[in-house]
């Protein structure tokens, strides 16, 4: 099994939209989901994981309602509104080119100036 | 952020989700995640015990709703604020104590403050105030000492002609006697040139002032009170405007009542009450009434320029040899 690797702050948050983005889930289907496109390397705690789930839906980018899940339970399904759309693409633009800055400077050689 | 979303933000933030809501989806996670321990091979109360441990108690997780959607400052505030009233109702000793202390801490800053307001910050309630002149002769032989000097009627008229005066108050104090009722009183009474309307421009509490109108017929029976007398002699009744006042065994109608801050005269004394001065001649047998006047002068005179064109009309109407001066 691969190392564990440790979100950054506030980066759940924008996995959180983007799991949802894919398709409609309850809150547990989201976690195992992001947990699976991981590759399981992502160890997410499910405290924090609420917290931002809500901070989520109060800002209005995602929304919740009630349904039954594949299992027959009853289960809230978040999925994204029209502003978590662009909420989500534009955190990715920033994070697309936040990364390739900081991995840009990390790759330096010695020998190049 | 779009007005949308601004509206967005403020509804759920206004209308969050209910307590019961919240645990129920706390609830359902909770029962998914311990079925997924136990197709991992934990038994049912190893799975149980483990699910408490991750998510925490259902109980709980209304609050992390709230402190995360940012109302849990509402919530200790509203908690904060209960406390502080059970702690209030247990002790009522302490608590009217506490009110007492804080009762008379703002009364004695509001009195405070009124004091202040009423001698620094705005001392006169007339209509342009800093234009309204006490006029006095400074004589040539002491001039280091004032004197008032009164008008008549006449000599009143003369000094509304003058080019820098826009109007001219003249005003007149007698002692009164509140008669009638069970014993007399001792007033004062202003008599007032009929202009006082527009030349302090004050608007009554109650009724009207005195106005030109008023001087006819020899003046009419009206009477105007200030605010103390209104308050001590009428008990501040609001219904007072058109009741009978008897003065020196005469029957006088009040018309108004000025509001607090018309203490006139500040100079020559309060008056208790006001009226038409035209009344002085009939009902106080003067056949000569005379005036102290206040000057109000145009705007944008200076003081210099007044004194210059109001000595000359002052030397000819009083026929003295002394120099005029504002003050």
């Amino acid at each position: 099994m691969t190392k564990p690797v440790e979100l950054p702050q506030g980066t759940l948050e924008m996995l959180i939209l983007k799991a949802v983005s894919l398709g409609p889930l309850h809150g547990y289907g989201v976690l195992l989901r992001i947990q699976q496109i991981s590759g399981e390397r992502l160890e997410i705690l499910q405290g924090s994981f609420y917290t931002a789930i809500y901070r989520l839906e109060s800002r209005g980018w995602i929304k919740g309602e009630w349904s039954v899940s594949e299992n027959n339970r009853r289960a809230r399904f978040y999925s994204l509104t029209a502003a978590g759309r662009r909420q989500l693409k534009a955190e990715t633009a920033k994070w697309i080119d936040m990364a390739a800055v900081v991995a840009g400077i990390l790759d330096k050689k010695a020998d190049e100036t | 952020m779009s007005l949308l979303a601004a509206t967005r933000k403020l509804w759920h933030s206004i209308a969050p989700r209910s307590h019961s809501d919240v645990e129920e989806e706390f609830r359902s996670t909770l029962d998914v995640y311990q079925a997924d321990l136990i197709r991992q091979g934990l038994s049912e109360g190893e799975a149980r015990r483990k699910a408490r441990i991750d998510l925490g108690r259902p109980a709980a997780q209304y609050d992390t709703y709230r402190d995360a959607i940012g109302l849990r400052l509402f919530d200790e505030l509203g908690g904060d604020i209960r406390y502080g009233l059970r702690a209030l109702r247990r002790n009522p000793g302490f608590a009217s104590v506490a009110v007492l202390s804080l009762a008379l801490g703002i009364g004695a800053t509001t009195a405070m403050f009124s004091l202040i307001y009423a001698v620094l910050l705005h001392p006169f309630p007339y209509a342009g105030a800093d234009r309204i002149m006490n006029p006095h002769f400074v004589l040539a032989q002491h001039p280091d000492q004032f004197q008032w000097f009164t008008l008549s009627e006449a000599q009143l008229d003369d000094l509304r002609l003058a080019a820098p005066v826009e109007s001219v108050l003249g005003f007149n104090n007698s002692h009164m006697e509140i008669t009638g009722g069970a014993l007399p009183e001792d007033i004062w009474g202003v008599y007032l040139t009929e202009n006082a309307e527009t030349f302090f421009g004050v608007r009554p509490l109650l009724g009207r002032n005195i106005e030109p109108s008023d001087a006819d017929n020899g003046g009419r029976s009206v009477v105007v009170l200030n605010y103390r007398f209104w308050q001590s002699y009428f008990g501040g009744d609001p219904y007072v405007i058109g009741r009978t006042l008897d003065i020196d065994h005469a029957p006088y109608t009040i018309i108004g009542v000025m509001p607090r801050s018309f203490a006139f005269s500040d100079t020559t004394g309060v008056g208790d009450v006001y009226l038409p001065g035209s009344l002085l001649r009939g009902v106080a047998h003067d056949p000569a009434p005379s005036y102290l006047p206040w000057i109000k002068l145009r705007p944008h005179v200076t003081v210099a320029a007044a004194n210059a064109a109001i000595e000359p009309i002052l030397r000819d109407i009083m026929k003295i040899r002394s120099v005029a001066s504002l003050a």
